[in-house]
């Protein structure tokens, strides 16, 4: 550095001299500054050859890791002399020479030593020591290195600073000699300045790729060695006499012998079918037997690869799996596969489970666990609550107690997470009960049970036999869903049987062209045709009549021609044939089979008796009907929705309200127009269900209403029951005024009774007053009497009608003058003149025809206080029977009185001076309605009064003989 | 003092059992047989008190005249006591919708019947 200082110096120090020495130390200046710079060239190519640095280094650490690995001295030949060649590559590198002294004599020491270097001393036990001196001096030499190439670079470029300067002051010089020569001296300068800053950089950039390398490699080589040493497959490198130069800790590990013990050993010795390659060949794959260290074989896969180094042949590389595992699972499959394939065919297996096929199953598959497993396998079933241990196989220590808790912990886990997962008792994985292992079974989401098994302790479960056990557990699965199927199946295949063999209906399938195919007992009953005479033959000749025959071929045609046809899906009524040539009527119905080809099943039912029965119904129907047009009572029908249906004519003419109005009214409706015709109230003591409707005519009627209900208790509606209870109700209120008007007659004479005895008990009075008070109570309690005396006679009548009487022809003569007696007095003049045919006839009640005469008799004297003559004249009527008439010349009756006279009670004397009931008219009319006859009363004030009494010839049959015949000899 | 009674009853034996009941007290009696005839007396007399049977022939029964009475401006302080022998609730609902002040069921005591009187009369 201190020469191009100088340089720099001595060009600036002369500016005053003259051109020439300014020329002749530019050329000098030129000289030394070209020579500075060839040299900066020189340096700048020989800094390349750095590279020989890191070749050394990388070859170290190669040999190290090799040599730390425990390789083998003939593994270490190859790497060793290649480090070698490269350590005396660097020690001759130029840049050598720029190291520090001390540096570049260590770095000779090294390389010298290694020289001398063996791969059997590296490959010994103090090789990795030996490996690591060289290392170590390789990195220092290659820091040392990359230092004296960073000076070298720090120089150039001061170098390169240095030439600038100089070349600006040359510049300035030149400016004023000579232009050109300056210009092409400046040009060449730029350029080789040009020259040097590009090499500079790619001298950097140079570095830069080395450091990345550097890394790069380090890192590949790191995975390298990891993968290598962690991979699950064996690797395995063999060399050209086929021996092993390296392996993984998994080769040797599948070998069952250390990694350092196979290096250098024959491969087939572990591998005796491995194929003896011979020269470079493809990557092949070859399944072969491993010979492992205790004796054991097992089954790899090999892929191999060859490699060759530096064109000689080299050994292969290859990659082993261990298909042991893999083996023994694809024959385990086989098996199971075989036995749920044809669990019944297998010859080997004894037949354990009996008839019972899920027993069998479960007992094979038990079986196969057990070959699989080596220890003893259950199945558990649950039983309710609890679960009970129902087959076995393998050794009887299954059943110890212990066992069966954790096969029922098992279970019960299970049962808790029915999924597939197989669960291990987790509890006995210590126990001395061993190990065991759980599948449950569902079907439909239901846990049915579950397969156990069981291994004494130390021999614990794997996660392939955990897989087998779950794949066990899916077989046994389907096995039971497909026999829980098959039952299904079966049972509704032998209900369909049961069902067409107890069918009430016959049923009778045939395909498309008519032939029957089955034809079940109710067929046979109905037809009178054995099944076996049935089958194949055509309908058309065995049970259709002619008539039908041709539409019957028609419609076969259509059906097997694809068109629709009218019969399928529906009921039809039509004649079938019986096997006696006997048409009858039946029901039909057809549906298609889903069948191919398809079929037709048929359902025939006799319907004979529902012809009859319903040919009685429209029978009663029709009666019904009349009953319903004819009744006189009113009926108003009700459909289930509550709204009238009907109306008979009965009730239109009761209430007047017409048919065509009222259907489709409801109930509500109804009763709006019930009571526009109806009086105000509701009746008294009618009940509730009494109307009066006062259009068109005064009606009293009683409502009942029924609701209607089908033989399943559906609704049909209900009907409104009208009866005309107008009579009843008439009768009813006439009682009820009578009974009434009877108490009110009876509570008169006992006031009379009652006060004047109070009157005389509480009073002191004179005996005139007392004996006139005494008088009046006299009397009025003998008429209580009559009056009793009456009422018990006129109920009597009305309650027994005509039972009491005893109706015969008979002479009324004797009677009239029987009657008349009570009313003759001995003493006075006679007032009473009888006018009586001895010989005439009258069909009457002997006692109470005197009753009704002394009645009447009563009345024509007691109104008759003047006097005066009371004619009785009794005769034969020309429309035939008698008549009796009672004529008086009394007081008579003003027509007011004369219109009420026959009402009870009434009295036309209402001074109290002419005793009487106000009864006796009403038993007269009694005994004459009783009679079948009539009475009728004329009467003027005044004049008198005139009863006539009218009895009627007795109606009599036929074949009676006539009254006059029979009392012929009575005079 | 003596008050002016009116009886109407159509039966003789009945205006005889009040006319003697009332014997002897502060009372003159005067009689009709029915209504037409007690309302008549009425309006002619202004009687102290009437006395009906509510059943008598004719037009205007007990509570006819009863009512009659207590509508006319001039008699519808006179108290009115009905004598009948209906005893149904309706009945004495009707002597009540009539206006009647006492209402005696047959028979009936003649004490109490002079009871009623003296103590509608306030004597």
């Amino acid at each position: 550095m201190g020469r191009h200082a100088t340089a720099r110096s001595a060009w600036a120090t002369p500016l005053s001299l003259a051109l020439g020495v300014t020329l002749l130390l530019t050329a000098l200046g030129f000289s030394a500054t070209f020579r500075s710079l060839n040299r900066v060239a020189t340096l700048s190519g020989e800094s390349i050859t750095g590279w020989s640095f890191s070749e050394f280094v990388r070859q170290a650490a190669e040999v190290t890791v090799l040599v730390g690995r425990g390789a083998s001295a003939p593994q270490l030949e190859t790497p060793l002399a290649i480090l070698q060649s490269k350590g005396q590559v660097a020690a001759d590198e130029p840049l050598v020479d720029q190291l520090p002294p001390q540096r570049r004599a260590a770095l000779r020491a090294a390389v010298e030593d290694l020289q001398r270097l063996t791969p059997a001393q590296l490959s010994s036990p103090a090789g990795p020591a030996r490996m690591e001196r060289v290392t170590a001096g390789a990195l220092d030499t290659y820091g040392a290195a990359l230092q004296a190439l960073n000076a070298q670079r720090s120089g150039i470029a001061a170098n390169l600073r240095a030439a600038e300067r100089a070349l600006t002051g040359l510049g300035l010089l030149l400016l004023g000699v000579s232009a050109v020569t300056v210009w092409l001296l400046l040009r060449g300068a730029a350029r080789a300045l040009h020259a040097e800053v590009g090499r500079t950089r790619a001298a950097e950039q140079a570095r830069a790729a080395l450091e990345a390398a550097q890394v790069a490699a380090q890192r590949d080589r790191d995975f390298a060695v990891q993968l290598t040493e962690t991979m699950g497959e064996g690797l395995m490198v063999t060399d050209a006499r086929g021996h092993f130069t390296y392996v993984n800790p998994a080769f040797a590990a599948l070998v069952g012998r250390p990694a350092a013990a196979l290096i250098g050993e024959a491969a087939a010795r572990a591998l005796p079918d491995l194929p003896r390659t011979d020269g470079p060949s493809a990557r092949h794959v070859t399944e072969l037997t491993l010979r492992r260290a205790d004796g054991q074989d097992r089954q790899v896969l090999m892929t191999a690869v060859p490699w060759a180094q530096e064109g000689q042949r080299g050994g292969q590389i290859a990659v082993l799996t261990d298909l042991t595992d893999l083996k023994r699972a694809q024959a385990r499959l086989r098996a199971l596969y075989d036995v749920a394939a044809a669990p019944d065919l297998d010859p080997a297996a004894p037949d354990p489970g009996g008839s019972d096929p899920w027993r069998r199953t479960v007992t094979r598959l038990l079986h196969l666990g057990h070959a699989a497993f080596g220890g003893a396998g259950a199945y558990a079933a649950p039983s309710g609550e609890a679960w009970h241990l129902a087959w076995q196989v393998g050794p009887d220590h299954a059943r110890t107690p212990a066992v069966h808790a954790a096969l029922l912990t098992g279970a019960v886990q299970a049962a808790r997470d029915p999924g597939p997962a197989s669960a291990r008792a987790a509890d006995s994985q210590a126990g001395p009960a061993g190990h065991v292992i759980a599948a449950p079974i569902c079907v439909g989401g239901a846990v049915v049970g579950a397969l156990t098994f069981h291994r004494a302790p130390g021999l614990p479960f794997t996660a392939a036999d955990e897989d087998y056990l779950r794949l066990i557990g899916q077989w046994a699965q389907t096995q039971a869903e497909r026999q829980q199927a098959d039952a299904l199946l079966r049972g509704s295949e032998a209900r369909l049987k049961a069902i067409i063999g107890s069918s009430l209906d016959a049923i009778i399938t045939g395909d498309a062209w008519g032939v029957i195919t089955e034809f079940n007992p109710a067929a046979e009953r109905l037809f009178g045709v054995a099944r076996g005479h049935a089958l194949g033959r055509r309908m058309v000749d065995l049970i259709v009549p002619e008539g039908l025959q041709p539409a019957h071929e028609r419609g076969l045609a259509r059906i097997r021609a694809g068109e629709p046809h009218r019969i399928l899906g529906q009921r039809l009524e039509l004649l079938a044939r019986r096997a006696d040539g006997q048409d009858f009527p039946v029901e039909l119905s057809v549906a298609r089979l889903p069948t191919e080809p398809p079929s037709y099943a048929g359902f025939l039912r006799d319907i004979t008796e529902r012809r009859a029965a319903e040919a009685k119904l429209r029978d009663r129907t029709v009666q019904l009907d009349s009953v319903f047009k004819v009744s006189p009572d009113g009926f108003v029908t009700f459909g289930p929705d509550g709204r009238i249906t009907e109306v008979n004519p009965a009730f239109e003419g009761l209430t007047g309200l017409s048919g065509a109005r009222l259907v489709g009214l409801d109930a509500p409706g109804l009763e709006v127009l019930l009571t526009e015709r109806s009086g105000a109230a509701p009746l008294a003591g009618l009940g509730g269900d009494a109307l009066e409707v006062t259009r068109p005519a005064r009606r009293v009627l009683k409502r009942t209403t029924r609701v209607m209900q089908g033989g399943a208790g559906e609704g049909l509606g209900s009907v409104m029951y009208f009866r005309d209870i107008t009579p009843e109700a008439d009768v009813s209120l006439m009682k009820s005024e009578f009974l009434s008007t009877a108490a009110h007659e009876l509570r008169t004479p006992m006031t009379s009774i009652y006060g004047f005895t109070e009157l005389l008990l509480t009073r002191s009075l004179d005996p005139d007053t007392t004996r006139d008070l005494l008088d009046t109570i006299y009397r009025q309690a003998g008429r209580l009497i009559t009056l009793l005396g009456d009422l018990l006679d006129l109920s009597r009548i009305e309650a027994r009608d005509r039972q009491d009487f005893d109706f015969r022809t008979q002479p009324l003569a004797p009677l009239v003058r029987s009657a008349a007696r009570a009313f003759t007095l001995p003493v006075d003049v006679p007032r009473l003149h009888l006018h009586v045919p001895e010989d005439l006839h009258g069909h009457v009640d002997a006692d109470k025809f005197q009753q009704a005469l002394g009645n009447l008799l009563s009345n024509a004297f007691k109104y008759s206080p003047q006097g005066g003559a009371v004619h009785v004249q009794v005769s034969a009527a020309p429309q035939g029977g008698v008549t009796v008439q009672v004529r008086d010349q009394g007081l008579g009756l003003t027509p007011e009185q004369s219109a009420r006279v026959f009402e009870r009670f009434y009295r036309a004397d209402t001074s109290g001076h002419i005793p009487g009931t106000g009864l006796g008219l009403s038993l007269v009319q009694e005994i004459m309605r009783c009679h079948g006859g009539e009475v009728a009363l004329t009467s003027e004030t005044g004049q008198g009064t005139t009863v006539t009494l009218h009895f009627p010839a007795p109606a009599l049959p036929p074949d009676t003989p006539l009254p006059h015949s029979t009392q012929a000899g009575i005079p | 003092m003596t008050y002016s009674i009116l009886i109407a009853d159509d039966h003789a034996d009945l205006r005889k059992l009040i006319r003697m009941t009332l014997l002897g007290g502060p009372f003159t009696v005067t009689e009709a047989e029915d209504g037409a005839q007690a309302l008549a007396a009425a309006r002619a007399q202004r009687p102290d008190l009437i006395i009906l049977d509510v059943m008598m022939p004719g037009v205007l029964d007990g509570y006819g005249v009863c009512a009659a009475v207590k509508a006319d401006p001039g008699l519808q302080d006179v108290p009115v006591v009905l004598v009948t022998a209906r005893a149904q609730r309706a009945d004495l609902l009707a002597g009540q919708q009539a206006g009647a002040d006492a209402y005696l069921v047959k028979p009936f005591s003649p004490t109490e019947l002079l009871e009623r009187v003296t103590a509608l009369l306030g004597t």
